[in-house]
């Protein structure tokens, strides 16, 4: 019986993994493909990149292994430096929020002056 | 030193064949024995591991920048996948095919400075070279064109063993 349990451990391991973690992992290492390919495109090295965003190798080495939990501002200055898209909050895709009409504002500020 | 291949067969995915070995006439592959001394121990980095080798058969390949190369001499293909400082110790073929080894915790700077990873990866830099060796000569183990290890389920020996 404990053979049989032995054999079947990735089985089992693989049933209890958490689906979450999963999404996250997804989402890290699809970011670091992203960097590497746009590493490729500019014939950029990763040194060349530390370089440019003032950290060391063994950090760029660290985020392309697809397991790092990056901050926004460190995705934001990647973004500069690759000139590519890693978050996408463009504001043609927000819902459409309610503005004061013209003539509240300007009364408002007659009130002040 | 004999060895015989097997495909991990739980971890069929369209992107990646893993494999493991048999080492002379040990019960279990080195990826199990390495699932087996881990999982009471390190859970947690276990599972991640598992987690990114899945993604990588299912989405994204064995990409070179998701291991650590250069982890055994230059040219073996050994490699290593972490999380944390739990270690398992591969040989990456290309991006389609990866051989699973042994691995274990890492306190040391190095992994020669620590006795049981030294051991483990010496060991598999053995099966590196014998795989080598056959593959080259195309004898008794090729990879075809679909990016599988084929060996017909045979051993395959280094030339002491012989």
């Amino acid at each position: 019986m404990k053979a049989n349990r032995e054999k079947d451990i990735l089985k089992t391991l693989l049933s209890e993994i958490d689906e979450s973690e999963c999404k996250r992992m997804h989402y890290r290492m699809g970011v670091a493909v992203k960097i590497a390919e746009a590493l490729k495109r500019k014939g950029m090295n990763q040194k060349d990149l530390a370089n440019k965003l003032g950290k060391k190798p063994a950090e760029i080495s660290k985020w392309l292994t697809g397991n790092h939990n990056f901050t926004i501002d460190t995705l934001v200055d990647i973004q500069s430096a690759l000139d590519i898209k890693l978050i996408d909050v463009k504001e043609s895709k927000f819902e459409a929020i309610q503005t004061l009409p013209e003539k509240i504002v300007h009364t408002r500020e007659r009130r002040y002056f | 030193m004999k060895i015989r291949l097997k495909e991990i067969a739980d971890f069929k995915g369209n992107k990646v064949h893993y494999y493991s070995v048999y080492v002379d006439d040990e019960k279990y592959t080195l990826f199990e024995k390495f699932l087996l001394d881990n999982i009471e121990s390190n859970r947690k980095q276990v599972n991640s591991i598992l987690i990114r080798l899945t993604e990588m058969k299912k989405h994204y390949g064995a990409r070179e920048h998701f291991f650590k190369m250069s982890e055994g001499k230059v040219g073996d293909g050994i490699c290593a996948l972490y999380e944390k400082d739990l270690r398992l110790y591969c040989i990456r073929f290309n991006n389609s095919i990866v051989l699973l080894g042994n691995g274990g915790i890492k306190r040391t700077r190095t992994y020669q400075e620590d006795d049981k990873l030294h051991a483990i990866v010496k060991c598999l830099q053995k099966v590196s070279t014998i795989l080598d060796k056959h593959i080259k000569e195309e004898k008794d183990l090729i990879i075809t064109e679909d990016n599988e290890l084929i060996s017909d389920n045979i051993n395959l020996y280094d030339d002491e063993s012989k």
